[in-house]
């Protein structure tokens, strides 16, 4: 039996014990709504009792456990970069809405259409000094359509190269603060559950930008790692990440809008590393979306293409027009037409923004004759307003008259902020449910969560089964709805 | 005769319900949503008679468009919760220390050790 010493001494050890315990319970009540914070759960180790070797028995604390479920939290973070690029991408997207307008009542097609409409009324009086006037008028108001749709997309280019700046030093900010919480928890010897729950709630901001994996280390510091490999940060060192625009090597078009590249510390390119998080819907933003209409070193882009394209075949049918004819002698030779637009010719990838009329152009220079034979006397009028339906491959661009291929520019876009909206719903409830089980699981025994978990996955079976009629009776709709050619 | 395009929009409400259902992601609320799928499903099969396909026109093509991403959507978050479940229950398993024979995870021992929680 246990002296009354030994007794007190049990007491006085179970008490203590005890006492760490509320400690912890009123740790976990006070941090409730602390973000990042996870319940601890304080254990008590059983003493073995041996009176013959001096051993008391009673309880003593054993150590402070964190509920923190590693996966919950990866998969929240995972969320969060899914989101976090999706967002992005709806907000880049949206800022090029205005610039591509589907309806034809603003910008390039409405311009585009004016400029037809005056072909056609210049050829009904191709002698009608009001009638060229119109037709100058409504070119000019065509290149300023162009010019203004460059600039918009050149300053969307700026404004994405400026957040791409402020992204990777956010990024930088975010990785420096968790080396001072890494610093902190090697000096609480990681059970410190504050720190942990400020370096988690970092970790899910981080995971906004970019794409991350992180460890925690027996020592409470946690490894960071971009897209699972490259490191970010391994205890007290942190490796940041560089931006740099340039010019690819043997670059076609060297004046081109950059492209950006993301480096880690090494100097080493990571950028096909960040396919996610805001940082990598703004390189995708700035190296697909952005060159694919304005160009880059390699490609013209197909803004320019199409103004080029659209400026060459008018100025070539009206060079190819007279003025006005020879005279029946000869004596009087035939007056040749002169082009109409003007443009940048030494670089493709800036036609579209130098896009103008000639400034040298009257509007009794339109040649408005086609020497044929046989010579008509509107023919150039009207071959002009005939582009707007395209007769040959010459008129066209891959197939489709300067209209259509324009209205694939502005459905490329309307289909990429479509398909980012949808990701960003998407998106915004997987983050949900991730969250919503991480908080579901929390804080049970490790067999209580199996059961449920093991409940979970049932319940997502028996939803998945039923998903897979839906999909299958909702095919045999779409076919009786399809309609019969 | 129901109109195809009103039936397929009924449909892709129960769909809807069931998504913010799946997003809550209780217990509660998957049985409620794998409720919301079958009446989905009934719907469909029955409105292979009910429904008045004769007067079906782009309106009923459009809902059904409609419905179709409202499922694809509620298959991604089906996917999406089951994976993180088959993750979980794959880490908890180790942690507990591995499978049984059938492939269950091992039930945790708590020898010599009990524990509060806070």
């Amino acid at each position: 039996m246990p002296s009354l010493i030994s007794s007190l001494y049990v007491l006085a050890g179970a008490l203590n014990a005890f006492e760490q315990a509320i400690s912890v319970t009123q740790a976990n009540v006070a941090n409730a709504s602390t973000p990042g914070y996870a319940c601890q759960t304080q254990t008590l180790l059983a003493m073995p009792e041996d009176v013959s070797r001096g051993s008391v028995g009673g309880v003593q604390a054993g150590p402070v456990v964190s509920s923190r479920d590693p996966y919950a939290e990866q998969a929240v973070r995972a969320q969060q970069t899914a989101l976090g690029g999706a967002t992005q991408s709806v907000n880049s997207l949206t800022s090029l809405e205005s610039l591509f307008d589907v309806t034809g009542n603003s910008g390039i097609p409405a311009a585009l259409s004016s400029l037809y409409q005056s072909f056609s009324a210049w050829g009904e009086t191709p002698d009608d000094g009001s009638a060229q006037q119109a037709v100058l008028t409504a070119a000019g108001n065509l290149a300023s359509a162009f010019q203004q749709t460059a600039a918009g997309l050149a300053s969307a280019a700026t404004s994405a190269d400026q957040q791409l700046q402020q992204t990777v030093s956010q990024v930088n900010t975010l990785v420096g603060q968790l080396q001072q919480l890494n610093t902190q928890a090697m000096a609480g010897g990681g059970d410190d559950s504050g720190v942990d729950a400020q370096i988690n709630a970092t970790l899910e901001t981080l995971s906004q930008y970019v794409p991350i994996t992180a460890t925690e280390q027996p020592n409470g510091t946690y490894t960071v790692l971009l897209n699972g490999e490259i490191p970010l940060l391994a205890g007290t060192q942190q490796l940041s990440l560089n931006l740099n625009l340039y010019q690819p090597d043997n670059s076609i078009y060297p004046n081109a809008p950059p492209l950006a590249q993301v480096t880690d510390a090494n100097g080493d390119d990571v950028t096909s590393d960040i396919t996610n998080g805001q940082l990598g819907a703004l390189l995708n933003f700035c190296n697909s979306v952005l060159p694919s209409y304005i160009g880059d070193g390699n490609q013209a882009g197909s803004l320019n293409t199409l103004a080029q394209q659209f400026a060459d075949t008018v100025n070539g049918i009206l060079s190819s027009g007279e003025i006005s004819a020879a005279s029946a002698d000869g004596s009087t030779p035939a007056v040749p037409g002169v082009p109409l637009f003007t443009y940048d010719t030494a670089d493709a990838t800036n036609v579209a923004a130098s896009l103008s009329v000639s400034p040298t152009i009257t509007p009794s220079q339109l040649a408005a004759i086609d020497p044929g034979p046989p010579e008509v006397s509107n023919g150039v009028p009207l071959a002009l307003a005939q582009l707007e339906n395209p007769q040959s491959s010459a008129e066209e661009i891959d197939g489709e008259s300067y209209t259509e291929a324009f209205g694939d520019m502005a459905s490329q876009a309307g289909d990429l902020l479509n398909q980012a909206t949808g990701e960003q719903q998407v998106a915004q409830s997987a983050l949900t449910q991730a969250q919503n089980l991480r908080q579901q699981q929390s804080g049970v025994d490790l067999n209580q969560q199996a059961v449920a978990i093991v409940q979970y996955q049932q319940a997502y079976q028996a939803n998945s089964e039923m998903l897979t009629v839906i999909n299958q009776l909702l095919l045999d709709t779409i076919n009786i709805l399809e309609p019969s050619t | 005769m129901q109109d195809v395009a009103s039936g397929l929009s009924a449909a892709r409400s129960e769909v809807e319900a069931a998504c913010r259902s799946l997003v809550q992601a209780t217990p509660e609320a998957l049985t409620a949503s794998e409720e919301a799928f079958r009446r989905v499903a009934e719907t469909l099969r029955n409105g292979k008679v009910a429904w008045n396909w004769s007067s079906a026109g782009d309106a009923a093509r459009a809902e059904a468009s409609r419905l179709q991403a409202g499922v694809s959507r509620a298959a991604r978050l089906v996917s999406s919760g089951s994976r993180h479940c088959a993750v979980r229950l794959q880490i908890l398993s180790t942690v507990a220390g591995g499978y049984t024979p059938r492939g269950d995870a091992v039930s945790l021992s708590g020898a010599e050790q009990v524990s509060l929680v806070g």
